[in-house]
C-alpha cells in the first residue's frame, strides 16, 4: 500500500520539474488519482482526504480541458482567412477566431444604403468583399474597399454618422454589435489594443483621404 | 486651486509650470500643447517599478499616439542624469516621445497628484510591486521623490483637458488603451469637415 504514496510523490516530483502547465496538470491528476486509490483502499478510508483530492482532480480536469481547447489548431474558412489578411493581420489567428465568434456576415446589394446619416449606428463593420462609398449630401466621397472599417467613428465617439454609406457593387460585410464588441474587448486588454491599432490605421488613412480630397 | 477637470480649460498656473529637458533647460508645460494635443505622463520617479510596468504598456503604443497626432511627453522627477539613464533603459531614443524632469515637483503639485508614503508602501502598493516584479520588472533604487505618485493629463490643442488620471498608488496607472481611445476621438474631432461614419 505504501508504494502508492511513493508512486504519487514521484509523479508530483516530475510535475514540479516540467515547465509546461498542461503536463504539470496531467501529472498532478495521475498522482492525485494514485493517492486517491491509497486513501480509498485503506482499512478505514480517509474520507476528508478523499473529498479534497476529488475537488483538486475536478479542478485540474476542467483546466486540462480548457488548455486542450486553447491549443487546438485554428481552422479558418477561406473568407475568414482573407478578412484576417485584409484588416486584422496584427491579430493571431486564434485571437481573430475569438473576435469572429461575435461577428455576423451579411450581404448587401449594389446601391443599397447600409449606413444612414443621422441614424444611430449600433454596429461596426468591415468590408470583406465588394466596394462601398461614403456620401455626403448625395456627393460621393471616400471609396471603401475590402478591409475598410465602417462605423468605427461612431463606435469611438458614440455619435451618429454625418454621412451615408452606399454599396457600389454587391458587397459582403462582417458586422459586430458595438455594445457586445466593447464588452468583449474590455475583458482582453491585448486584443483591445490590437483592434484599436487596426481601427486607428484605417481611420487615419480615411481622414487623410478626406482632407486631401 | 483644483485638479484638472475633463472638458474644462487647463489652468494657466499649470500651463506656466516649468519642467527641465534632458539638457537641463526650462520648458513651460503649456508649450507642449501649443501646436496640437499632448499626453503628459507623470512618473512616480525614474526608477519606479510600477512606472517600468506602465512603460512596457505605453512604449508599443507611442507610435499609435503619434500616428493620430498626439505628442507624448513623459515627466519624471530625478536628475537629468537619471533621465538619460531612464531613456536608455527603456530604449526611448528615436521613439516618438520626449522625456522631461521636474525635480522640484512643481507640475506634480500644480496637478495635485498624490504624495503619500502609504501609497508607496501600503498593502495595495506592495501587491502592485509584487505584480510588476513577477512580470519581470526589476526593483531599482529611488531616482526622484519616493513618496510622489504619478498621473496622466491629456490636453488638446485648444488647451482643453480631455483626460486626467491621478494615480492612487505605486502600481495604479491609466489604461493605455483608454488614452489611445481619447487620442482617436481627438483625431476624429480634428477632421470636422470630413465624413464621420
Amino acid at each position: 500500500m505504501v508504494v502508492f504514496i511513493h508512486v504519487a510523490n514521484v509523479l508530483y516530483l516530475f510535475s514540479y520539474l516540467v515547465k509546461d502547465i498542461l503536463w504539470l496538470r496531467l501529472l498532478t491528476v495521475v498522482a492525485g488519482s494514485v493517492l486517491l486509490a491509497y486513501y480509498v483502499l485503506l482499512p478505514v478510508p480517509l474520507w476528508a482526504a478523499i473529498g479534497w483530492n476529488v475537488v483538486f482532480l475536478a479542478i485540474n480536469v476542467r483546466q486540462i480541458h480548457v488548455l486542450l481547447l486553447e491549443r487546438r489548431p485554428v481552422c479558418l474558412t477561406p473568407d475568414e482567412l482573407r478578412l484576417h489578411q485584409l484588416a486584422f493581420r496584427s491579430l493571431s489567428q486564434r485571437e481573430f477566431a475569438k473576435l469572429l465568434r461575435l461577428a455576423h456576415w451579411e450581404n448587401v446589394v449594389a446601391d443599397q444604403r447600409f449606413v444612414s446619416k443621422g441614424q444611430p449606428l449600433d454596429r461596426i463593420m468591415v468590408i470583406a468583399d465588394g466596394r462601398a462609398c461614403v456620401q455626403i449630401a448625395g456627393a460621393s466621397g471616400v471609396e471603401l474597399r475590402p478591409g475598410c472599417f465602417v462605423g468605427e467613428m461612431s463606435f469611438l465617439t458614440g455619435q451618429t454618422p454625418n454621412a451615408d454609406v452606399v454599396a457600389t457593387e454587391p458587397t459582403r460585410l462582417v458586422t459586430w454589435p458595438q455594445s457586445e464588441l466593447r464588452t468583449f474587448l474590455g475583458r482582453d486588454a491585448e486584443l483591445r489594443a490590437i483592434v484599436q491599432m487596426a481601427i486607428g490605421e484605417d481611420l487615419v488613412a480615411k481622414l487623410g483621404y478626406s482632407r486631401a480630397s | 486651486m483644483s485638479t484638472p477637470r475633463v472638458g474644462a480649460p487647463i489652468e494657466r498656473r499649470i500651463a506656466e509650470t516649468l519642467v527641465l529637458d534632458g539638457n537641463g533647460s526650462s520648458v513651460a508645460v503649456g508649450s507642449f500643447w501649443a501646436k496640437g494635443p499632448c499626453l503628459l505622463v507623470l512618473l512616480r520617479h525614474f526608477g519606479c517599478v510600477g512606472c517600468a510596468e506602465q512603460m512596457t504598456e505605453l512604449a508599443p503604443r507611442l507610435g499609435d499616439l503619434a500616428h493620430v497626432g498626439v505628442r507624448t511627453v513623459l515627466v519624471g522627477n530625478g536628475t537629468p542624469e537619471q533621465l538619460a539613464a531612464f531613456v536608455e533603459r527603456h530604449a526611448l531614443q528615436g521613439a516618438p516621445v520626449e522625456v522631461m524632469t521636474d525635480p522640484r515637483l512643481g507640475l506634480y503639485a500644480a496637478l495635485e497628484l498624490r504624495r503619500s508614503a502609504w501609497a508607496t508602501i501600503g498593502p495595495r502598493a506592495l501587491v502592485d510591486m509584487a505584480r510588476a516584479m513577477t512580470a519581470g520588472h526589476p526593483h531599482r533604487p529611488v531616482e526622484g521623490d519616493a513618496t510622489q505618485q504619478g498621473g496622466v493629463l491629456l490636453v488638446d490643442g485648444r488647451g482643453i483637458v480631455r483626460f486626467f488620471h491621478s494615480n492612487r498608488s505605486l502600481g495604479d496607472h491609466a489604461d493605455t488603451s483608454d488614452l489611445v481611445e481619447v487620442a482617436l476621438k481627438l483625431r476624429i474631432e480634428a477632421s470636422s469637415a470630413a465624413a464621420r461614419v
